[in-house]
Parts: structure tokens; sequence; C-alpha cells
């Protein structure tokens, strides 16, 4: 009897698990999944990542503190199993010279009645996939507040929840994320004739 | 609000572009760039980066097949933690790497001490039933991309669901490995009897495994074996094939299973793996 009765439980406890983490994990999926999909560049990592991050967020519930931030409980999940499975490793950012960027800017801007005309330019050219590459391009720290910042549109405060960071740090981040950046879009842009070299 | 500095204003100037700032603060702001032609660029170029992100990333819905196989991953999670047919398998992560290193040594130990002083014919296996060879074959055919895995995953449980899923006569043991990048899977027959591949991909290494029902393997059955690893599997469960320069080629049961194993990798960090279910 006994071990029947004790599977029962057992039974009964794994349904309420599935139904909580159902209830509070899942619907973060679409988050999740735009960051995995921003973060690793291609659909088949981030559904990867992302089958990953919930199956071990599944198995480490009763380690989730109820009421806490859970969106940033299952981000911090995902960004360590995306620096361990793709081991990479926090590198120095590229050198680049922010001058030539503000030089340049200064040189073109003078050719726009306003910002918009420069935009048009810019956005009817510039390919999505040179864009993600730029994006792709940026250290993972710096990668990861741009993304929540101007993709996902969190809240200064929100990002630092999730990562864990003050946010001195957030704001320092994203300055410098967004400076390379646009050193990387210019040089698309050169590249492809869209603005003229120096 | 007094005019602002250029040092004021690069402290603002990231809380204009992404928060909301007091009205009289950002009329200072517009009023030092009306000023500050290098204060205003560094402005535009900061919005402009951020709007050629925001427009070409737009939020999009986890599609539906990628939140069908989160869904599915889990539900298997489940099953195995509540105890379904392969719990053992869920629980032996619990051992750990001593007790993996452990039994690696063991096995080790084993095969080091396996006796030398039988005949060549003992290891002959070039029939094109016997199982170390068509392991080793299936192994080049899964290098060269000609035996391919219909389906793929991170965890080993997907892999698990899918077999359960074949209707195979015999329990197909799906070794844990963490470092792994994926794993691959496929099942077919040869003569009637079914065999499921596994693929462990771990970097540049791959590992491949051959598991087939062990009475399919009996003497005068489909499958045959050459005497030797016969004879060590009776004895020990376990056998390595030491005709093989170019890759390890490791023999052993698990119940009803045959399994054979092979790869390139390092013949330690083989074992170590292949141990972990057990």
């Amino acid at each position: 009897m006994i071990p029947v009765v004790l599977a029962a439980v057992l039974s009964r406890s794994t349904r309420r698990k599935q139904e909580d983490f159902q209830k509070e994990a899942l619907p973060h999926m679409d988050i999740l999944y735009n960051y995995a999909l921003r973060t690793t560049g291609n659909e088949e990592d981030a559904r990867d990542l992302l089958q990953e991050t919930f199956l071990k967020a599944y198995r480490f519930w009763d380690k989730y503190e109820k009421g806490t931030n859970i969106r940033a409980w299952l981000f911090r999940i995902m960004k360590n199993s995306y620096i361990n499975r793709y081991r990479k490793e926090s590198k120095e950012p590229d050198k680049v010279d922010y001058g030539d960027v503000e030089n340049f800017y200064n040189s073109i801007r003078a050719e726009y009645k306003d910002t918009n005309d420069l935009q048009e330019k810019l956005y009817r050219n510039l390919l999505g996939d040179e864009v993600a590459k730029a994006l792709e391009s940026l250290p993972e720290d710096f990668r990861t507040v741009v993304i929540l910042c101007d993709i996902e549109g969190l809240t200064y405060e929100e990002i630092a929840e999730f990562i864990d960071r003050p946010i001195g740090t957030v704001r320092s981040r994203l300055h410098r994320g967004r400076k390379l950046l646009q050193a990387k879009l210019l040089e698309y842009a050169k590249k492809q004739g869209i603005v003229p070299n120096d | 609000m007094s005019a602002l500095n250029c040092h004021q204003v690069q402290d603002y100037l990231l809380d204009l572009i992404d928060r909301d700032l007091p009205e009289h603060v950002r009329a200072a702001m517009f009023g030092h760039f009306d000023l500050c032609q290098v204060c205003r660029n560094e402005y535009e170029i900061q919005l402009l980066t951020k709007e050629i992100i925001r427009s070409r990333f737009r939020r999009t819905a986890a599609p539906e097949p990628v939140r069908s196989a989160v869904l599915t991953a889990i539900a298997h999670e489940a099953k195995s933690v509540s105890g379904g047919p392969f719990t053992s398998f869920a629980s032996s992560r619990a051992f750990g790497p001593v007790a993996i290193t452990g039994l690696a040594a063991a096995i080790l130990l084993i095969i080091l001490n396996f006796p030398r002083t039988v005949s060549d014919d003992d290891f002959a296996h070039t029939a094109p039933n016997d199982v170390i060879n068509r392991s080793v074959q299936n192994f080049s055919l899964v290098r060269s991309g000609d035996l391919k895995p219909s389906m793929v995953a991170c965890y080993p449980d997907i892999l698990i669901g899918y077999f359960e899923e074949q209707e195979i006569d015999f329990a197909v043991s799906v070794p844990a490995d963490d470092s792994c990048d994926w794993y691959g899977a496929v099942v077919n027959s040869y003569e009637g009897a079914k065999q499921a591949h596994i693929v462990y991909k771990r970097g540049d290494d791959i590992l491949y495994v051959l598991e087939v029902n062990k009475n399919s393997a009996q003497p005068g059955s489909t499958f045959s074996l050459p005497p030797a690893a016969r004879k060590s599997l009776a004895e020990t469960g376990w056998y390595t094939d030491p005709q093989h320069s170019h890759c390890n080629v490791v023999l052993w049961t698990e119940n009803e299973t045959l399994c054979a194993a092979v790869s390139t990798m390092n013949k330690e960090r083989m074992l170590a793996l292949l141990t972990s279910s057990r």
C-alpha cells in the first residue's frame, strides 16, 4: 500500500508544479524567445536555448522565490545557459575611434535639412542582416542591455534587476554598446555606398 | 532651469533618449543643442542608433513549433521525474562526477586486465551483420552526413520521448552528457530487427551509439559478434575492441539492450560519458 500512496502524492505534487510553472513561467516565453533570437542570431539556436532555459527553470522551480521577478529569474537562467552553451567569454570591446563616427556624422549632417531625411536614407538601404551582424558583434554584456532597452523596451530599473547590476552599470553599458553599434553601422553604410566614403 | 554645459548635457543624454525627463530639463537640453553642434550630433547619433535597432527588430511571438517543443520537453521532464519508465535515467544524474569517474576507472581496470592471449579470429568482425562492423561503418556515415538523425535535441530526455514513440522492443539507453552540443536520434530496421542510432555532438567530437536488442545478437540470430566480444560481454558486461587505430569502439549491455559506441573522442572521456547513466 505504501508505494501506491507515495506514487499518488508524487503525482499530485508534480501536477501542481506543472500547473504553477505553466501559469507563472510560460507567459514569458515570447520575451525570452526574442532575447534568444537576438543574442544567438538564428532561429535554431534560439529554439534550443529557449528549450534549455525552460527545462532548467522547471527542474529548479523549487528554487524560485514566489513573488520575486520571475522574468528576471528566467532571464538569468537563459543568460547563463547561453554563456555555458556557446562558451562565450566576456571579451573586451573592439577598439573604436568614436571621433570618426562623430566627424563623419558632422560632415554629412549638413547635407540634410533634418535628421528624418538622414534616417530615411539610412533606413531604406541598411539591410536587417547587417544590423543583426552589428548587434551580434557586440560584447555580450553590452548587447544584452541594448536588446533589453531598445528592442524589449525595458526600463533601466528592470534591466538592472535582470542583469543583477546597479543602474549606473546599465547606463554605462548602454552608452558604450550604442557607440560600438554606431561604428559598426557606419562601416556597413560606407561599404555599401549608402553614405560616401571618407 | 539655467543653461546647461556640455558635461551636464552628457549626463542627461541617455535619459533624454530612453526616459521621461522633466519638461524644464528637456527644454534646457534642446536649448543647449541650439548652441552646441557637437552635443546635438551626439544626441542625434544615439537616437538614430536606437531607432535603427528598434525598427529592424520588431518583437515577435515564439513560433508555434518552438512553443510546442518547449511544452513537450517539460512534459517529458515531468513524466520522467514523476516515475515514468525512465526514472532510473533521470535519477542517475544524482550520481555526480565522482561516481562516474569511479565507474569509468573500474571499467578501465577491467579493460586493461582483459586477457590478450586469444587468437586474431576471436576479434574478427568483417561480416556485414557484425555489430562492431556495422557500428564503425555507421560512424563513418554519420561523419560524412550520409546517416542523418531524424531528430535533434539539446537534451537526452527529448530523445527518450522520441524512442518511446518508435515501438522499439528494447529500452534505449541515452547516457547524458552535460557538455554535449546536441543529441541526434534515428530508428530503422536491419533484417527485421530494430536499430536505434544515437549521435552526440560535442565540439569537434562525434560519438555514435548503435543499440539493438541483445537477443537479436545471439548466435544464429540477426546480428553477429566476434567471440572475444561475446565472451567479455558475458563476463563483465563491457568490451573494447582493439582493432581500430583511428577510433575507439566500446560495447556494453544494459538489461536487454546491446550498445556499441564509436568515437574519435578520448577513451577515458568516452567511458565516463557512457557510464553516466548506470
